[in-house]
């Protein structure tokens, strides 16, 4: 999953080289704006946070160890931003929990219907919003981009068992938020077991 | 295995892939379980949801080209504002503060060595040494005994050991009945010397320390350890000067 780094590349960037620090910048950017994307959902909020990230790791390019990935480093980074930014702007926002509880019960008095994959998928998409910060970085980081446990935890700064135990948590929540009776897209029908 | 427990190991198993040989028993219980095959196949529909809703979320998106040109052009002017000042701050205190604990953590070593020096000195020069304290708890000078023994006798014997004869301990002297092998860092090994009374000895050391009894109104009257008189002749040694705290 993870971008391969160039030879020596932060080494160059750390004598001041500008085309490294461009090349470091087309490597890594992908996955560090999904990340970004995945949290905020929105495309402005997470191209100012690629650039805070990477303006910041331009000015401690001196303390980046050219032996080890930045990766993990640039996405903390910018999971940090991004909850920086939303705790700065959760006033102004709509109570996440109360548009899930009235699309549920929505959902809820038609049970007998199927449920459209798109509503299913707009339910999770409100669950995963809902989600606190750290087990909603566990299941971008896991599940999204598809990083081991142990890379997933060395990214969220905690021990493997914590990150099974916050996606443990996750997905429990989740399931608490779809409707009792419904079909998913994949084309089984399965019971909800309460 | 309760249903319940397998059930919550099957999940674990199966969300982090982590299925192997060993979870044999867990999928035959599967296999006979209707309820357990529910809630592993949810959860497995759950997440395969999931993973369609996260990747709705970023497909297709990626950042503008004018990315580069903002970031680009905020690194080549220089940081402003209160965080930059307290991020200069901070470089400018730290590395002023690894100097000063350097320099600190030298001068420290510096004192203790010292300090260290002088207190063995103390130890064979000063009258006040450093107090100790035996086992039973009773604090005393040690050095005072030693260095300030009265009269006695030093022998070399055949075997080179060194026995020093510490006599004229009066019964109103309270130091003479701390001579003890933990007292004197000798040892624990202690011979008796019928003829003179308790006695100790340090075999790795090769010193013999003997108390014996003398009258109380003859202090210096000292008398050879009959005792050991065969093994090796006793020398007197120098009378220290001073008295005995």
């Amino acid at each position: 999953m993870e971008p391969t780094q160039p030879d020596d590349l932060i080494g160059r960037m750390q004598a001041d080289d500008l085309h490294a620090f461009e090349e470091f910048f087309n490597t890594y950017k992908r996955p560090v704006y999904t990340t970004a994307l995945a949290i905020t959902r929105d495309p402005f909020l997470a191209e100012e946070v690629l650039q805070d990230c990477f303006v910041k790791a331009y000015r401690v390019r001196d303390r980046l160890q050219p032996d080890r990935s930045p990766l993990p480093w640039l996405q903390r980074v910018a999971i940090n931003l991004c909850y920086s930014r939303f705790s700065r702007r959760k006033a102004l926002a709509e109570p996440i929990t109360s548009i899930i509880s009235n699309l549920v019960v929505d959902l809820g008095q038609r049970p007998d219907q199927i449920v459209e994959s798109r509503e299913i998928l707009e339910v999770l998409q409100r669950g995963i919003d809902s989600l606190p910060p750290k087990q909603q970085t566990a299941v971008i980081l896991y599940y999204l981009h598809g990083y081991s446990l142990a890379e997933a935890a060395e990214i969220a700064e905690c021990n493997v068992g914590t990150m099974k135990s916050r996606l443990h948590y996750a997905l429990k929540a989740l399931r608490a938020r779809l409707p009792v009776e419904r079909r998913l897209p994949a084309g089984v029908p399965l019971r909800v077991v309460e | 295995m309760s249903c319940a427990r397998v059930c919550r190991e099957l999940l674990e198993l199966s969300r982090f892939g982590e299925l192997d040989v060993r979870s044999a028993p867990h999928i035959e219980h599967l296999v006979d379980c209707r309820a357990c095959r529910d809630v592993i196949g949810l959860d497995r529909a759950l997440v395969q949801q999931l993973r369609v809703a996260l990747q709705a979320r970023i497909d297709g998106a990626a950042p503008s080209s004018a990315a580069w040109d903002g970031i680009l052009r905020r690194t080549q002017r220089p940081e402003a504002g209160l965080g930059a000042w307290f991020r200069r701050r901070s470089v400018l205190v730290l590395s002023r503060l690894r100097t000063a604990t350097a320099v600190s953590a030298t001068a420290l070593a510096v004192l203790i060595a010292s300090s260290t020096q002088v207190g063995i000195q103390q130890q064979h020069t000063a009258p006040s040494s450093p107090r100790a304290q035996s086992g039973a708890g009773e604090r005393f000078e040690r050095q005072s005994l030693l260095t300030e023994a009265r009269d006695g006798y030093l022998r070399i014997a055949a075997s080179e050991t060194t026995v020093a004869y510490v006599p004229p301990a009066r019964s109103t002297d309270p130091e003479a009945f701390m001579i003890h092998p933990s007292n004197l860092g000798l040892g624990s090994a202690a011979s008796a010397s019928s003829s003179y009374g308790p006695s100790v000895t340090a075999p790795d050391a090769h010193i013999v320390v003997i108390r014996a009894s003398v009258p109380a109104d003859q202090p210096d009257s000292v008398e050879r350890p009959a005792a050991d008189t065969t093994a090796a002749p006793w020398q007197p040694i120098s009378k220290p000067t001073g008295k005995p705290s």
